[in-house]
């Protein structure tokens, strides 16, 4: 998610997924009919309705039965990142594990989406799915059923899909 | 009684410029981080060495750890703040050294394409 190269003509359309921030959404790009979503950083507001939003991006630890129990039935996907981790002192990193067993049972509780992704601003940032598995089975979450989930979810998104008009 | 072989993976690791200067860097940060979540009784039994073999630039370091720690292992690599990329990770050095120069050569072919620092849209 979030690759964005309009350079690469090769590139198979499907195969990609942009994300644009939700308060962007009049801004003319030139995406070329890619599939896109619109996210959003969650600030700790739980009474923005998060409306066109399909991705909300969590940077701080917050009690999130409400928000998700409110948010119940809109689909969201909730988004981690992974690039934050390297910042965070091991008390921090142990508390995040915990918090993301408790915040995935949520997500299954409440039908949405747990989304954990790189966040990478570099390339020395990016991080491959066999990491990715590796979070998983510390978090106890099975890998073929959290990227089943993962794809499941993308299409859903598909179903009411937008795509850019240029 | 049946004696089992230890099994053990190498993971190949891309390092910016500047780290490869110093490699012993690397080790502490790695063994930093691993005491640090996943505590010294499984760091110690984990193994984790530096390998050095022929033929490889200063750029690329070799990680040796037992297999099942590999996942302890890959995630004290990634949450630790360092420039530094797992390119493969490999039963055999023979078949990650093979990895690690195929991902050389297309780095050297590609240099001037590769983005290092990406741009939100």
């Amino acid at each position: 998610m979030g690759i964005y190269d309009s350079s690469s003509p090769a590139i198979e359309k499907d195969s990609l997924v942009l994300r644009m921030e939700n308060t962007k959404q009049g801004i003319t790009t030139i995406k070329k009919n890619f599939f896109y979503l619109y996210y959003q950083d969650f600030l700790g507001n739980l009474d923005n309705t998060y409306a066109n939003t399909d991705i909300l991006i969590i940077n701080d630890f917050f009690n999130p039965k409400n928000l998700l129990r409110k948010l119940s039935g809109k689909n969201i996907g909730f988004e981690f990142l992974i690039s934050k981790l390297r910042y965070l002192d091991t008390s921090q990193v142990g508390r995040w594990f915990s918090y993301m067993k408790y915040f995935y049972g949520l997500c299954k509780r409440y039908e949405h989406q747990l989304i954990l992704s790189s966040g990478a601003k570099n390339i020395y940032e990016l991080i491959s799915s066999r990491m990715i598995n590796s979070i998983l089975d510390k978090l106890e979450v099975s890998s073929t059923e959290y990227w089943s989930d993962l794809n499941q979810w993308l299409s859903r998104k598909k179903r009411g899909m937008i795509y850019d008009s240029l | 009684m049946t004696l089992s072989k230890k099994k053990y993976r190498y993971i190949g690791i891309y390092l910016s410029g500047r780290l490869s200067l110093n490699k012993s860097a690397i080790i502490e940060e790695i063994s930093g981080r691993y005491l640090g979540l996943f505590g010294s009784i499984d760091y110690s039994k984990a193994n984790i060495r530096i390998i050095t073999i022929n033929n490889i630039p200063n750029t690329i370091v070799i990680l040796k750890c037992r297999l099942e720690s590999l996942t302890n292992t890959l995630i004290s690599l990634n949450l630790i703040d360092l420039k530094l990329m797992v390119i493969s990770i490999s039963g055999t050095l023979k078949q990650l050294k093979k990895k690690i120069l195929a991902f050389l050569g297309y780095i050297s072919e590609n240099q001037k394409d590769l983005t290092f620092n990406f741009k939100d849209s």
